[in-house]
């Protein structure tokens, strides 16, 4: 996918040619051009949700939420803000509000953690996978929405950084020095706790 | 060289957990599906009519209203308080009060007022003499200038025998009579008139 260039060349947020083609569709027929949207991002902000939730279930009643939110939304949306970006920061408030009025429901069965090994930290302090997990989200959660979005679409999506750029209409050395800090920051993180 | 592995490195992440069947396939239909029945949800309330209003209610209400409210301002109307009024009552009331402060009160009888009109009924008639004692003497001495009263008969005879002893040692008559001042005149009342006092108080 292409991204509309800005003639300045400079690494400011440049608009996806395929938000600019979705919103298009949704201004021509509101119902046809948000399937488009939903079919486009759902995976992506499904990880995103589940990676926290722990499972399909609430995963979904999250995320259906949060695309009603955009549908509500997308009349106002402003036409120079990246579709994705926005839907991210949606989906993330929705989690986390799901997730504190239901922190005492344990009635599902969760998801296993995301990493099967256990690691040692500085000190000799071995941590389970489910003790990484809680950490890295609580360090995720410290990082600024930019970098904690990069982080999460290249280490758990592993996306390549040119794809991410188009995704976000960022550029790729942006993307690279984003990334670079986040890692930077959760491996302080880690290491200190 | 070795290459510095970070703990990032070193985890294994594991496999995406499972998703239900063309759950992906099927979300955005579910969605729409969803968001119509919720937004439609307004729609297929069927509301009852509204409630009978008085006939001409709207019409009149506006003149009813302000009616109404030129009603509640004349009988609101507020007062006017003339404070010149007030003033001049105030300090006229002020005047009498100071007045009736000062004034001694003699309509209420006190022991003293009693014995004092006691005293008056049960005394005897004072005499000239003893009246004269409470007259100014000054009055007295220009009384006597003015009406030009003989003063040679009496009491004065024997006073102005001392006053004028050296009057007539040096030569002088009774015609010098004629003479004497008004502090001459003064001095022989004064003492004269002490004495007079001073008897009628030994009662």
């Amino acid at each position: 996918m292409e991204l509309v260039e800005e003639t300045t060349g400079t690494t400011k947020n440049k608009k996806s040619i395929v938000d600019q083609e979705l919103l298009d569709k949704y201004k021509e027929n509101p119902q046809l051009g948000f399937q488009l949207i939903v079919k486009k991002y759902q995976e992506r902000i499904y990880w995103q949700i589940r990676r926290l939730t722990k499972n399909h279930q609430d995963a979904e009643d999250v995320m259906q939420n949060v695309f009603i939110k955009v549908w509500n939304g997308l009349e106002n949306f402003r036409a120079d803000a990246n579709l994705y970006t926005w839907m991210y920061r949606i989906a993330f408030n929705e989690t986390h509000t799901f997730l504190t009025k239901n922190n005492k429901r344990k009635t599902v069965d969760l998801d296993p953690p995301l990493f099967e090994n256990k690691i040692t930290v500085e000190g000799g302090k071995d941590l389970s996978g489910e003790e990484i997990e809680a950490l890295l989200n609580k360090a995720l959660n410290e990082l600024p929405e930019k970098q904690r979005q990069v982080f999460e679409l290249k280490y758990f999506d592993e996306l390549k950084f040119k794809e991410i750029s188009e995704l976000l209409g960022t550029s790729v050395g942006g993307l690279k020095a984003s990334y670079h800090l986040a890692v930077k920051k959760i491996e302080e993180y880690l290491k200190d706790s | 060289m070795k290459e510095k592995k970070n703990i990032l490195d070193h985890l294994k992440k594991r496999q995406k957990p499972d998703v239900p069947k063309d759950f992906f396939e099927n979300f955005s239909d579910d969605l729409m599906a969803k968001i119509e029945e919720e937004e439609s949800g307004l729609k297929n309330f069927q509301k009852t009519t509204k409630p009978d209003v008085p006939a001409e209610f709207f019409e009149n209400f506006a003149q009813n209203i302000t009616q109404k409210v030129s009603n509640s301002e004349e009988t609101n109307k507020p007062r006017v308080i003339r404070l010149k009024v007030i003033g001049f009552v105030t300090a006229v009331a002020a005047c009498l009060l100071v007045f009736f402060l000062i004034k001694p009160d003699n309509t209420t009888p006190t022991a003293d007022n009693t014995q004092d009109q006691n005293n008056t009924e049960n005394a005897e008639p004072i005499s000239d003499e003893v009246l004269m004692a409470f007259v100014d003497e000054n009055d007295i001495v220009d009384f006597i200038l003015e009406e030009e009263i003989d003063l040679s008969e009496n009491q004065v005879e024997v006073n102005l025998d001392e006053n004028t002893e050296d009057k007539n040692a040096s030569g002088g008559t009774n015609s010098d009579l004629d003479e004497l001042d008004q502090d001459d005149i003064y001095q022989y009342l004064e003492e004269d008139l002490d004495n007079i006092y001073l008897e009628d108080l030994e009662l």
